[in-house]
């Protein structure tokens, strides 16, 4: 649907000397269908790069394919086109103070010299789908943010686009809001069959709706996969810190962990050890009763310290930390047990 | 006061009135294309032409920086060339439409400054050209400073009209200067100031009420 090849976005830095990448060598596959997110800290490329895909930013270098057709290609007039299929949605909403709600939404109509008719048989049914018929006639300042945004949606719709861009759609909303406006996204990408692209910082949102994504740090990408293989085994650093906010639970406060650190090196009888450890389920091993099996196996104690579960892209995703008591060889034993299982074990004993 | 003072008073009121209606309205059909224009070419403008940018910009600079009292007559043979004639209300009119469409340029210039510059780019997404961005986004979004800016160009007019009496173009402030001044006639200098009060401030009312009318922000 849309590939992103060697996309290369260069600055002259303010003293005229150096040059600045936004993007360097930026390659992205997006497929029909996705709801592809672009995670990175502010600073990252990610606008850039998604205003790469409709031109709004033509970049230094590289090739913008999207419906197989070269985008860097074209002519004015075949650009103006194709941005028709491509929908926009913007942080801060980007409507026209001067129009109403309705007027709004019909812009993108009028441009192409739809007949009146025509754009009220098309306006209409948007402003159901996002919710806001009632206030067709209002005027933007009149309206809550979420209802800006769900205007900003179904003008981005109105002239039946293939793929809609989001730049950071939700991050001027409440979480309530926020919420909201996922769910319609969601719907849109099921019943009209959209291509989203998303950026974003938040991992949250990713994790809500994105079946793929990719982050970015400092102008080239880190990490591209499956959401869920990119949350249960984060490769890079920037991911893992990311991660750090969207699963602020897999980490102990600090006074706890004095105490833990203490209680580890405790002398325990008959040579048993005390060992902190991190267990990290995926799917099914969620449902399985894993971690008692192995105890009555090889005779071990735990204490649960920290536990979470959560669901990504409808696959649940939890995480333990627990101290285990146990005999070298008999530890060793119920470790490679559960590694088994398809749980990924972590020791963190010397960690904290 | 006598009849005949009132009824000149009239006279020299419509006489400002001609002269500022014309002037303003033929200087807003001058200046807001150019204001456009200006806003347009810039370096970081929607179509950018620096060179041209640069000399209607510094043209624009330099009759704004002119008195109005010397431009005047510094354009006597330009008005003669126009309308057939260099005094009268008719010819004042020239130097004044002169003098108003660079302020209301630079006016409307700063007006579309003011415009979202995401708006210009969301318009852009959906595949707007140039100048439907002028039309549909730009211009609709800088109404109300646009027509602040008109208001502001009209009080202006109003004060340059009273130097229309250098050319013989009549008008409040020639009247005042003639007969309030140069007669020791005190009264007529106040009534002329009270008229020019009452007027601006009308002017100034209804523009604040078109601002309004055009902002939903």
């Amino acid at each position: 649907m849309i590939d992103l090849q060697h996309i290369t976005q260069e600055y002259k830095t303010s003293d005229g000397k150096g040059t600045f990448y936004a993007c360097k060598d930026v390659n992205v596959h997006i497929r029909p269908g996705d709801i592809f997110g672009i995670i990175g800290r502010s600073g990252a490329g990610k606008s850039t790069l998604v205003r790469c895909i409709n031109l709004l930013n033509r970049p230094t270098q590289g090739k913008v394919i999207v419906d197989g057709k070269d985008l860097t290609q074209m002519s004015d007039a075949e650009l103006r086109a194709e941005r028709r299929q491509i929908g926009m949605i913007f942080q801060h909403f980007n409507l026209l103070s001067s129009r109403t709600v309705y007027d709004n939404v019909a812009l993108p109509l009028e441009l192409v010299n739809t007949p009146k008719d025509k754009i009220r048989e098309k306006v209409m049914p948007l402003l159901e789908l996002v919710g806001l018929t009632e206030h067709a006639n209002k005027y933007p300042s009149q309206l809550s943010g979420g209802q800006k945004q769900r205007v900003g949606i179904a003008r981005a719709l109105s002239s039946d686009p293939k793929i809609l861009l989001s730049d950071e759609a939700t991050s001027a909303l409440d979480p309530e809001t926020t919420q909201a406006t996922l769910q319609l996204l969601k719907k849109i990408n099921k019943e009209l069959g959209l291509t989203i692209v998303m950026i974003t910082h938040e991992m949250d949102v990713v994790k809500q709706i994105c079946n793929r994504v990719v982050v970015m740090n400092k102008g080239v990408v880190v990490e591209e996969g499956d959401v869920i293989d990119v949350f249960r085994d984060p490769k890079s650093e920037v991911t893992q810190a990311m991660l750090g906010s969207a699963l602020a639970a897999r980490s102990l406060p600090q006074p706890m962990i004095a105490r833990v650190k203490k209680l580890l090196q405790t002398e325990r009888p008959d040579g048993r050890k005390l060992h902190l450890m991190r267990l990290t389920f995926v799917g099914n091993s969620t449902t399985d009763p894993v971690l008692s099996k192995a105890c009555s196996l090889f005779n071990l104690d735990f204490n649960i310290l920290l536990g979470q579960i959560d669901e990504i892209q409808n696959e649940s995703y939890g995480t333990l930390t627990l101290v285990i008591e146990g005999t070298p060889e008999n530890f060793k034993q119920a470790v490679d047990y559960i590694a088994s299982k398809g749980v990924r074990v972590e020791e963190l004993t010397n960690v904290i | 006061m006598s009849s005949n003072i009132i009824n000149l008073l009239w006279e020299s009121f419509l006489e400002t009135l001609l002269m500022v209606g014309i002037s303003g309205g033929l200087g807003a059909a001058i200046g807001i294309p150019l204001g456009v224009f200006l806003f347009v070419t810039s370096p970081k403008g929607i179509m950018p032409k620096p060179f041209m940018n640069r000399v209607i910009g510094t043209i624009v600079n330099a009759i704004r920086s002119t008195p109005f009292i010397i431009l005047l007559v510094a354009i006597i043979p330009f008005t003669r060339l126009i309308v057939g004639s260099s005094i009268g209300t008719v010819a004042a009119i020239v130097p004044l439409t002169i003098a108003a469409a660079p302020l209301i340029a630079r006016l409307v210039e700063t007006s579309l400054r003011e415009v979202d510059k995401g708006l210009v780019e969301a318009a852009q997404s959906m595949g707007a050209t140039n100048v439907q961005i002028i039309t549909k986004v730009l211009l609709p979004e800088a109404m109300p400073g646009i027509l602040a800016g008109l208001t502001i160009a009209f009080v202006a007019l109003v004060g340059s009209s009273a130097m229309a009496g250098a050319v013989g173009g009549g008008g409040l402030g020639d009247m005042g200067i003639r007969y309030g001044y140069q007669r020791f006639m005190p009264e007529v200098m106040a009534a002329v100031v009270i008229i020019l009060i009452v007027f601006v401030q009308s002017l100034q009312s209804f523009g604040d009420w078109a601002v309004r009318r055009a902002s939903h922000r």
